[in-house]
């Protein structure tokens, strides 16, 4: 396998009782992550990016599920495995070791009953055989790395005592703390400051390199993205729309819903023109067309987007999207 | 956290003060004069004023309530008017048999209503999770006496067993008091059981859709370790507010079990004084099962306290 | 805010409110028809004592060979009446406070909050029991007791989603365009504890109905030979053995009662605020 991970076909089913059908939320969605890449996701809240990586965890839990012709190929440390098809313990032996997260709200991410410390060491409880000196050295060590002054203080402080950016380092400190090979980040910076947020992205670059971890960033802002990501990945609607390297996709932009993005995102300087969007809103899962599922919100949509779906498709090397224009650009 | 536990106890010295008034008013409401009352018509008008000197009746209402609460103070809750025995040793004989049922109550009702509370919250939807919701609806429909009756009824006609009559303490004989004992303590504990049950499960189902229990599984944690180190600590807190506000329906679903099984508790003494209109024993009664239903509900706020850190306790 | 027709709407469509609803309103007609349904008179003697159930008498007769189908019925009355009657003092008396505690803060509502703390400091069957050794037995001293030791927890109800409502933008908006105390309260303010209140009052109905059966029980609430469910109970508990059908029917009356307030309580609840469904 030349990659980290290799996603194939990930499709998510949403249970709604017995007498209904079940509704796809994700379909058809490949990714492949490359050791040491930082791969980006974007898109709209609702579009599936999160849940996306809930079934990288094994995390989807009713009325979710990951559809069975799903493969989540990884390569762990003992070798390459299914995702979808281990056991309940063998995932557990991956999460938090090899594969781990980071959430978009740290403020509610930690148990409020137990201090920072017992928080710490329940990740290296679980995957290692340290005595509690030993964990105590590490965690402490791990605060230090993750820039937290006072740590020895800190580690018997509970949530509540701790702001949102301390408490998202400690997220990351927990998250790194084993090693992993792969992180994931979802949304780590949507819920804090912005000054925060330029710090915890920078803390999240160096600690990146230092522990040769590649890190999956899902966010819906594309300023996050073009800070940390080598790759990106457009969602909407429960699919994959663009693909491509980052300037690529910054420079030659393929998908009207990119462009949509890109033009929406505020740049100083621009006082004058009127803030951008993008009308209407994401599409219902279980409601969509049978065409292109942007269509209803595209500028230039055509009577073929509106009958049938266009495939994602490689526009230049390495550039993917999904829509007709560029499918028949290509052709003619 | 001292200072917090001397606030608390403070905080309900006001509540004491106001049932005691509250207790004595009422008791100044009865109809007709006390003394009457109790002797019928057989007092010579002799007797009834040397009872009504001998009761301090004769004195304005606020030196009566004072005299009364100072008594109270020293352990003195008067005599009774029936056999003009102090109230406060028999109060106390009596009262280890009402701790003993409720004790064994609430223990009954925990084993039963917190894992099955777990158990339907973690199985949501399914087979365990609609028994435990009927079992929970039909615990808190059934009063305790109609309860009790069923069971007699049912032990009765059935295995053609009757519960053993007669009190013997758990000092005297522990296996026979526990024979005893245990039939009128399950009864009590089934019937509060239901809404711990809902309690538990809804709780639970909260604590379990936060945030970070998805953290706590990311981590690698065991569904046992996410379940009952993570969720169930979280779950608690409600939980013990509803058991420490259940103490009250505990002590007065105590007064009607003592009642069916002939057990020689508070409540029975309680029932006993206002059949024979012996109002000390009402008064004293009443007063110290309402202080007992303070001091419960004042160890479960800080046992709260004590539990979530998230409490200070400044 | 829902329309009342709305909460009766999704009441129906909720298969435990369609319960609640069908028990409770077979429950008033069983109780406001009580004389056309009941065969014989509740308190006259018309058989054999202590007869099994049979064509005749469908629930068997008493101790006194009085029909205990009749005597059921006009339980029912009793039941109803004295939950009905019970809960109607304390919500009025509970809302009328709730309001005033919950508007005029202050000083007004310590006094108010902490004779509720002290009301509530009583087990609520020992409070009523010792109300009802003061005011003495019978019906309507039966009805004030429980009224009373309702009162609490509609004071609270309606206070705190008074205090929440006073938050509300658009009471903070009529009352600096100057609205008077008054309809501010009536009209913007008291709507919003509809909701909790009238679940409280379900819930309080079954609650008011136990603690009526369980006082008859122990001979402190309606008086024999008025036909109560509890004192039925109570008069049967000797003869048990012998006559399990004196026992049995009371029992059942008792426990489908209390179980249909409950689950329309438990629906109305869900249907009002959605929040607190699980």
């Amino acid at each position: 396998m030349n990659h980290l991970l290799e996603m194939r076909n990930l499709a998510i089913n949403l249970y709604r009782g017995k007498k209904q059908p079940q509704v796809k939320l994700c379909e058809g969605i490949n990714l492949d992550i490359k050791v040491r890449q930082n791969f980006g996701i974007v898109g709209e809240s609702g579009c599936g990016k999160s849940i996306t990586c809930s079934s990288i965890m094994g995390l989807l839990s009713y009325p979710l599920s990951v559809d069975p012709s799903t493969s989540i190929r990884f390569a762990s440390n003992d070798g390459e495995v299914d995702l979808t098809r281990l056991s309940a313990s063998q995932m557990r032996r991956i999460r938090g070791k090899e594969i781990s997260m980071i959430f978009q709200e740290p403020m509610t991410a930690l148990d409020p009953m137990y201090t920072i410390e017992s928080q710490i060491n329940e990740a290296l409880s679980f995957h290692t055989s340290l005595n509690r000196q030993e964990m105590h050295v590490a965690a402490l060590a791990m605060l230090e790395k993750v820039k937290i002054p006072r740590p020895d203080q800190i580690l018997s402080d509970y949530p509540h005592h701790l702001s949102g950016g301390m408490l998202q380092r400690v997220m990351i400190a927990i998250a790194l703390i084993n090693n992993p090979r792969l992180l994931i980040a979802d949304e780590p910076t949507t819920a804090l400051d912005v000054t925060i947020q330029a710090q915890i992205l920078d803390l999240m670059n160096e600690l990146r390199e230092s522990y040769n971890t590649s890190v999956i960033m899902i966010t819906h802002d594309l300023g996050v993205i073009a800070e940390t990501c080598e790759m990106v990945a457009v969602f909407y609607a429960g699919q994959i729309v663009e693909q491509a390297e980052i300037n690529e996709l910054f420079h030659a932009t393929a998908h009207p819903y990119t462009k949509g993005l890109l033009k929406s995102v505020t740049s100083l300087g621009k006082v004058s023109e009127p803030l951008y969007s993008i009308a209407g809103a994401v599409p219902t899962a279980g409601a969509f067309s049978k065409g292109c599922r942007f269509h209803d919100r595209c500028i230039a949509c055509t009577e073929k987007c509106r009958t049938s779906m266009p495939e994602l498709t490689e526009v230049a090397p390495g550039h993917l999207c999904r829509c007709w224009l560029n499918q028949e650009a290509n052709n003619a | 956290m001292r200072n917090y536990v001397i606030r608390r106890i403070l905080q309900i010295i006001p509540v004491l003060l106001g049932v005691s008034i509250l207790i004595f008013a009422v008791m100044k409401l009865i109809p007709g004069d006390v003394i009457s009352g109790a002797l019928g018509v057989e007092g010579s008008p002799e007797l009834r004023q040397a009872l009504t000197v001998k009761y301090g009746l004769d004195k304005p209402y606020h030196v009566q309530y004072i005299n009364w609460i100072l008594g109270v103070l020293h352990g003195d809750f008067g005599d009774s008017l029936r056999t003009s025995e102090p109230i406060f040793p028999e109060m106390m004989r009596r009262f280890s048999v009402t701790a003993e049922l409720t004790i064994l109550g609430a223990l009954i009702s925990w084993i039963i209503a917190i894992p099955l509370g777990i158990l339907a919250a973690t199985h949501r939807n399914k087979g365990i999770d609609r028994f435990v919701r009927v079992f929970a609806l039909m615990g808190v429909s059934i009063p305790s006496f109609a309860l009790s009756i069923l069971v007699i009824l049912f032990l009765a006609l059935v295995f053609s067993y009757f519960s053993p009559l007669g009190y013997v303490s758990f000092f005297e004989n522990p296996v026979k008091n526990l024979q005893i004992m245990i039939l009128p303590s399950f009864v009590l504990g089934i019937t509060i059981a239901g809404s711990i049950m809902r309690m538990t499960r809804s709780s639970m189902l909260e604590v379990l859709q936060q945030d970070f229990i998805k953290t706590v599984r990311a981590k690698g944690a065991s569904e046992r370790i996410t379940i009952f180190k993570h969720a169930l600590r979280n779950a608690f807190i409600p939980i013990i507010t509803l058991i420490g506000m259940q103490i009250g329906s505990l002590l007065g679903g105590a007064v009607i079990i003592e009642q069916i099984f002939s057990l020689p508790g508070l409540g029975q003494m309680t029932l006993t004084g206002i059949n024979q209109r012996d109002y000390p024993v009402v008064q004293g009664c009443v007063l110290f099962i309402a202080f007992i239903y303070i001091l419960v509900n004042l160890i479960t706020d800080l046992l709260y306290a004590y539990i979530d850190p998230r409490i200070s306790y400044n | 805010m829902k329309g009342l027709r709305q909460v009766f709407r999704e009441l129906v469509k909720d298969p435990m409110g369609r319960i609640g609803l069908i028990g409770v309103l077979l429950l008033i007609l069983l109780a406001v028809f009580a004389p056309l349904l009941a065969h014989y008179s509740p308190e006259k003697m018309v058989s054999m004592p202590k007869a099994a159930p049979n064509q005749q008498f469908w629930f068997g007769t008493d101790n006194y060979g009085r029909d205990i189908y009749s005597r059921i019925l006009y339980g029912a009355r009793v039941s109803l009446e004295v939950g009905l009657i019970s809960v109607g003092i304390a919500a009025s008396i509970g809302f009328i406070l709730g309001i005033i505690a919950g508007y005029f803060e202050g000083r007004i509502d310590r006094i108010i909050m902490c004779i509720m703390d002290i009301l509530f400091a009583f087990p609520s069957i020992l409070l009523a029991i010792f109300i009802t050794a003061v005011l003495g037995r019978g019906i309507e001293n039966t009805m004030i007791a429980i009224g009373i030791v309702n009162i609490p927890v509609f004071v609270r109800t309606v206070r705190a989603s008074v205090i929440s409502a006073k938050g509300l933008e658009y009471v903070q908006n009529a009352k600096s365009i100057g609205v008077k105390t008054f309809p501010l309260l009536m009209r913007h303010i008291a709507p919003n504890t509809i909701a909790p209140f009238t679940v409280q009052a379900t819930l309080a109905l079954s609650s008011a109905i136990l603690t009526e059966a369980s006082m008859s029980f122990l001979g402190l609430g309606i008086q024999p030979p008025d036909p109560s469910w509890g004192s039925m109970l109570s008069e049967a508990r000797a003869f048990m053995e012998q006559a399990p059908w004196m026992v049995i029917f009371p029992i059942l009356f008792i426990v489908i009662t209390i179980l249909i307030f409950n689950i329309l309580g438990d629906s109305l609840r869900d249907v009002l605020d959605p929040k607190l469904k699980t």
